[in-house]
C-alpha cells in the first residue's frame, strides 16, 4: 500500500475514532486546560529534563534552564489537546513515582529516576513515525514525547548547549565543504 | 512592529514637494531597482511604500540574536498561528518582523488556497527572499508560441540579455558557469563550495544520468566583497536582514544607491490607493495615498509612473483606478487584468539516508543549496508526453543534527545524549521547482463588499494547479528518487505535500506583457497598452512561469523598462 494510501485510509479512520471517543475521553483532550497547574510541577520538569540530558562532561539540561523552558513552550506553544495530555501525563508520573516508591519523583534515586522515565517512555508512544503523526492529529501529542522534544529543543538552543555540549559559530565567516571529523568532534548547533 | 514615523522624507530638500519626474510605486526587489535607475538617470524620484521604513543595519534588530535569545527558540506560538494562519507557515521568531498581520491585511482565498506572503516595509520582500537567481532563455520565451498557451512573450533573449549582465553585475551573485543553453551563464561571482556528499551525488548522477547537471545555486549572496558590501559570513540568517550586508536586497543595495544621488524622496506609510488618469492627454498623471498612519488622502503628480507594489498587489491598484474611460480599472479594457495568475509549484521530491562518508564534515553555514537545472523538454530527445514545459531542483546534503535525530533517537540520559550532540548520519533531500502554465481561470479581483481598514476593496484570489502540474510532479518525484537510488542512497522516501498556490512566493502574470492590447495588458517596453507613461515591472508583468526563480527577470526588466522611459522622455513621447 503506498503510503499516501495508508495515511489517507488512516486518517478517514481516526475520524471514525474521534467521533466514537467516549465523552470522557473527549472532555479530557478538549477542557481548557489548567496551566497554573505546570507551575506546580516546576521543580518536577527540572528534574525530569536533567534525567533526559544530565550533566557530563558539560552542563545539564537543569542547569540550563530547561524545566522552565518546558513550562513556557508547552502553555505557548502547544495546541490545547497537548497541553491536557502533558499536565495529566506530569500528574501520573508524580503519582507513579510515590505508589512505585513511596516518595516524589524529586527524591527519588538517579536509578529510580530512570526507571520511572523509562516506564513512561514505554507507555508513551515516543516515536513520531507515520502511525504516530496520524494518531497526534486526532489526539494530540502523548505527554512523553511533547516532554522529551522541549527538553532537546530547550538544551540544545540554551547557551551551555549549543556552546558546550554542541559548537556554536557564531560568525563562521566562509563555508568549507570538506573537512574532516576530529575524534569526539560534537555537532554543529545551528545549521 | 517600529515606532510609527509619519511623513518621513528621507530627502529633506524635496520636503512637502509634490511633483517629481517619477514615482516608484513599491520598494521591494523590482520598485528598489526602478528607483535606483531612475534617480541615476537623473529624474526626481518619490518612492512610494505602503509600510514602514526600513533602514539597513539600523533595522535589523534579531540579526545578532543567538537562538537562546528568543523566548521560543525561534519557534511559532500558537497565538501566531490563530492571528497569522498564513504569514505563520513562512515565519519564525526571526524575521516574523519582516511578514505582514493576516487580521491587518485580510484576502479572500475563493476557489483553490493561495497563500499570499506579503512583507509591507521598505524593501519589501527582497529582505526575506530566497535569494536564487537564475536567467531565463528562448526555451522559456518562445514556449507559449510554440505551444500555443497564453500569448507570446514580446521578447526574446537577446532583448534581455544585456540587462542581465546590467543587473548581475551590480547584485553580486554567486555560481557556477556550467555552458548550459537554457540556463545561460552570467556575470558570476566565485561559487560556494559542495560538501563531500554533495560531490559524490554531483559524480554519480553525471555517471548514471548524462544531460542532468548538478551545479551550485547561484544566489545573490556575495562571495567575495562587492561594490563596498559583503562579503557574505555564512551564518545562514539572511531572513533577519544582513548587517554585512552579505545578500542583496532594496535596502542593502538599490536604495542606497538611489539615495546617494540627492534624486530620491521616500515616503513610507504611503498606500497607493490610485493612479490618477487624464483622459485628455491619454496619460497617468499621479496617485492618490492614503497615509497608513493618520488616514489622509494625499496627491503627487509626475511624468512617468512604475508600478512595482508586486504581482498581486499591482493589479489590484489599477482595478482600484477607475474612471469613466476606465470602468473596469485603469487600462483594462480587453477584462484580462488579473486573469493568468501564476506561482511555481514545489514541495515534491524525494530523500534519502546515506550510510558511510562519517569521517566527513563541513564548517559554515551555506545560505544556498545544490541545484539541478531543467532536464526535461528541453528537445525531441527529453520530450515528455504526459506534460508540457519542466523543473529544477533545489536540495542539500547535510549530516543530521539534533533537531533532526531528537524525534529518531530512542532512550534518554548519558549515552542519548552523547548521540544527540555528535553528527547524525548523512541525509540528502531534494524538492523542484516547476512551470505553472497560465490559466485564465487563476485570477485575482476586488472584492465587492468587504473592505480594509483604509477602506479599499480587498483581494480575492481564485487559484488551483492543474493536470500538468499533476503529471509534472509525479515524473520530478520519480526522477528525484531514482538520483538518490542511484547514487547509494538508502531509505529512499518520495514525498509531495500538495503545497497550495503561493507557497513558491513566485506570484506571476495578472497583467502579462504581449504584441497585442487586445490579449495583453502590457507591451515588450512594460507600458501599460494604454497609458503609455505606466509601466509595471514586478512579476504581474509575466505571460508564462519558467521554471526559474524569477526575481532576477524582474530586476532585468525594470532596468530594461526604465532605459526606456527615460529616452522617451526625452523624446517627449511619453
Amino acid at each position: 500500500m503506498h503510503r499516501r494510501t495508508a495515511v489517507k485510509r488512516l486518517s478517514l479512520l481516526a475520524g471514525g475514532v474521534l467521533l466514537s471517543l467516549g465523552g470522557t475521553k473527549y472532555y479530557q483532550l478538549y477542557k481548557v486546560p489548567d496551566l497554573s497547574l505546570l507551575d506546580k510541577y516546576r521543580a518536577l520538569l527540572g528534574g525530569l529534563s536533567d534525567t533526559i540530558i544530565p550533566a557530563t562532561d558539560s552542563p545539564g539540561a537543569k542547569e540550563a534552564g530547561v524545566g522552565d523552558f518546558v513550562i513556557k513552550m508547552v502553555r505557548e506553544c502547544t495546541d490545547r489537546k497537548s497541553q491536557n495530555n502533558f499536565i495529566a501525563g506530569l500528574k501520573d508520573l508524580a503519582g507513579y513515582a510515590e505508589s512505585k516508591y513511596g516518595k516524589p519523583y524529586g527524591q527519588c534515586t538517579p536509578e529510580q529516576r530512570t526507571m520511572i522515565l523509562a516506564h513512561f517512555e514505554k507507555t508513551g508512544k515516543p516515536f513520531s513515525g507515520w502511525m504516530g503523526k496520524a494518531d497526534s492529529k486526532v489526539e494530540g501529542d502523548p505527554f512523553y514525547v511533547t516532554l522529551k522534544n522541549y527538553v532537546v529543543l530547550g538544551y540544545c538552543t540554551s547557551k551551555p548547549g549549543a556552546t558546550q555540549a554542541l559548537r556554536y559559530d557564531f560568525i563562521p565567516g566562509k563555508y568549507t565543504g570538506v573537512v574532516t571529523l576530529a575524534p569526539g568532534q560534537r555537532a554543529w548547533a545551528t545549521e | 512592529m517600529g515606532a510609527p514615523q509619519q511623513d518621513i522624507h528621507l530627502n529633506t530638500k524635496a520636503k512637502d514637494q509634490q511633483t517629481y519626474d517619477a514615482i516608484v510605486i513599491g520598494s521591494g526587489i523590482s520598485g528598489g531597482w526602478a528607483a535606483k535607475e531612475l534617480c541615476e538617470k537623473g529624474l526626481s524620484t518619490l518612492l512610494l511604500e505602503r509600510g514602514r521604513n526600513v533602514e539597513h543595519v539600523k533595522d535589523y534588530p534579531t540579526a545578532f540574536l543567538n537562538p537562546w535569545d528568543f523566548e521560543h527558540r525561534l519557534r511559532i506560538t500558537e497565538k501566531d498561528k490563530a492571528e497569522n494562519p498564513i504569514q505563520s507557515l513562512a515565519y519564525d521568531e526571526g524575521n516574523k518582523l519582516f511578514y505582514v498581520n493576516d487580521r491587518e491585511h485580510p484576502y479572500v482565498q475563493r476557489h483553490g488556497a493561495f497563500n499570499w506572503f506579503r512583507g509591507y516595509q521598505v524593501g519589501g520582500r527582497s529582505l526575506t527572499w530566497g535569494r536564487m537567481c537564475y536567467r531565463w532563455s528562448d526555451l522559456d520565451f518562445e514556449a507559449n508560441a510554440k505551444e500555443g498557451i497564453g500569448v507570446d512573450w514580446p521578447i526574446r533573449y537577446k532583448d534581455i540579455e544585456p540587462w542581465y549582465d546590467y543587473v548581475e553585475d551590480f547584485v553580486g551573485i554567486s555560481g557556477q558557469p556550467e555552458g548550459l543553453p537554457h540556463l545561460p551563464d552570467g556575470q558570476l561571482l566565485p561559487p560556494m563550495e559542495m560538501n563531500f556528499l554533495e560531490k559524490h551525488f554531483k559524480e554519480q548522477v553525471q555517471k548514471h544520468f548524462p544531460g542532468r547537471c548538478v551545479t551550485i545555486g547561484r544566489v545573490a549572496n556575495l562571495s567575495r566583497g562587492w561594490k563596498g558590501r559583503g562579503p557574505c559570513q555564512y551564518r545562514n540568517l539572511c531572513s533577519r536582514g544582513c548587517p554585512f550586508g552579505g545578500y542583496f536586497s532594496s535596502n542593502s543595495a538599490t536604495l542606497p544607491a538611489a539615495l546617494a544621488t540627492g534624486n530620491l524622496t521616500l515616503r513610507p506609510f504611503s498606500i497607493v490607493a490610485e493612479i490618477l488618469y487624464d483622459k485628455d492627454k491619454k496619460r497617468a498623471t499621479g496617485v492618490r495615498i492614503i497615509d497608513a498612519m493618520t488616514h489622509e488622502s494625499r496627491e503627487f503628480y509626475a511624468k512617468v509612473i512604475f508600478l512595482n507594489a508586486s504581482t498581486i498587489a499591482s493589479t489590484a491598484i489599477l482595478l482600484q483606478s477607475k474612471s469613466p474611460e476606465f470602468p473596469d480599472g485603469l487600462g483594462n479594457t480587453n477584462g484580462l487584468m488579473g486573469h493568468f495568475l501564476m506561482d511555481h509549484h514545489l514541495r515534491v521530491g524525494a530523500q534519502g539516508l546515506y550510510k558511510g562518508f562519517m569521517d566527513e564534515y563541513y564548517s559554515g553555514r551555506r545560505p544556498n543549496s545544490l541545484y539541478i537545472p531543467r532536464f526535461r523538454n528541453l528537445n525531441a530527445a527529453t520530450a515528455r508526453t504526459d506534460y508540457l514545459r519542466g523543473f529544477a531542483y533545489q536540495g542539500s546534503a547535510t549530516r543530521e543534527g539534533w533537531n533532526e535525530q531528537s524525534g529518531m533517537l530512542p532512550g534518554f540520559g548519558p549515552d542519548f545524549k552523547n548521540q544527540l550532540t555528535a553528527p547524525g548520519p548523512w541525509r540528502m533531500w531534494m524538492g523542484s521547482w516547476g512551470e505553472t502554465l497560465p490559466y485564465a481561470e487563476n485570477k485575482i479581483a476586488l472584492s465587492a463588499d468587504k473592505k480594509d481598514r483604509w477602506g479599499l476593496p480587498v483581494v480575492e484570489i481564485d487559484f488551483s494547479f492543474q493536470s500538468n502540474e499533476q503529471h509534472m510532479r509525479k515524473d520530478s518525484q520519480q526522477c528525484a528518487a531514482e538520483m538518490l537510488e542511484s547514487s547509494g542512497f538508502t531509505d529512499v522516501s518520495e514525498f509531495d505535500y500538495h503545497a497550495p498556490g503561493g507557497t513558491a512566493v513566485h506570484e506571476m502574470g495578472t497583467m502579462r506583457m504581449g504584441h497585442d492590447p487586445r490579449t495583453s495588458l502590457l507591451n515588450s517596453q512594460n507600458q501599460l497598452h494604454d497609458v503609455r507613461n505606466l509601466f509595471v515591472t514586478d512579476g504581474s508583468c509575466m505571460t508564462s512561469s519558467a521554471c526559474q526563480n524569477p526575481s532576477l527577470t524582474y530586476m532585468a526588466l525594470t532596468a530594461r523598462a526604465c532605459d526606456f522611459a527615460v529616452g522617451e522622455l526625452k523624446k517627449g513621447n511619453i
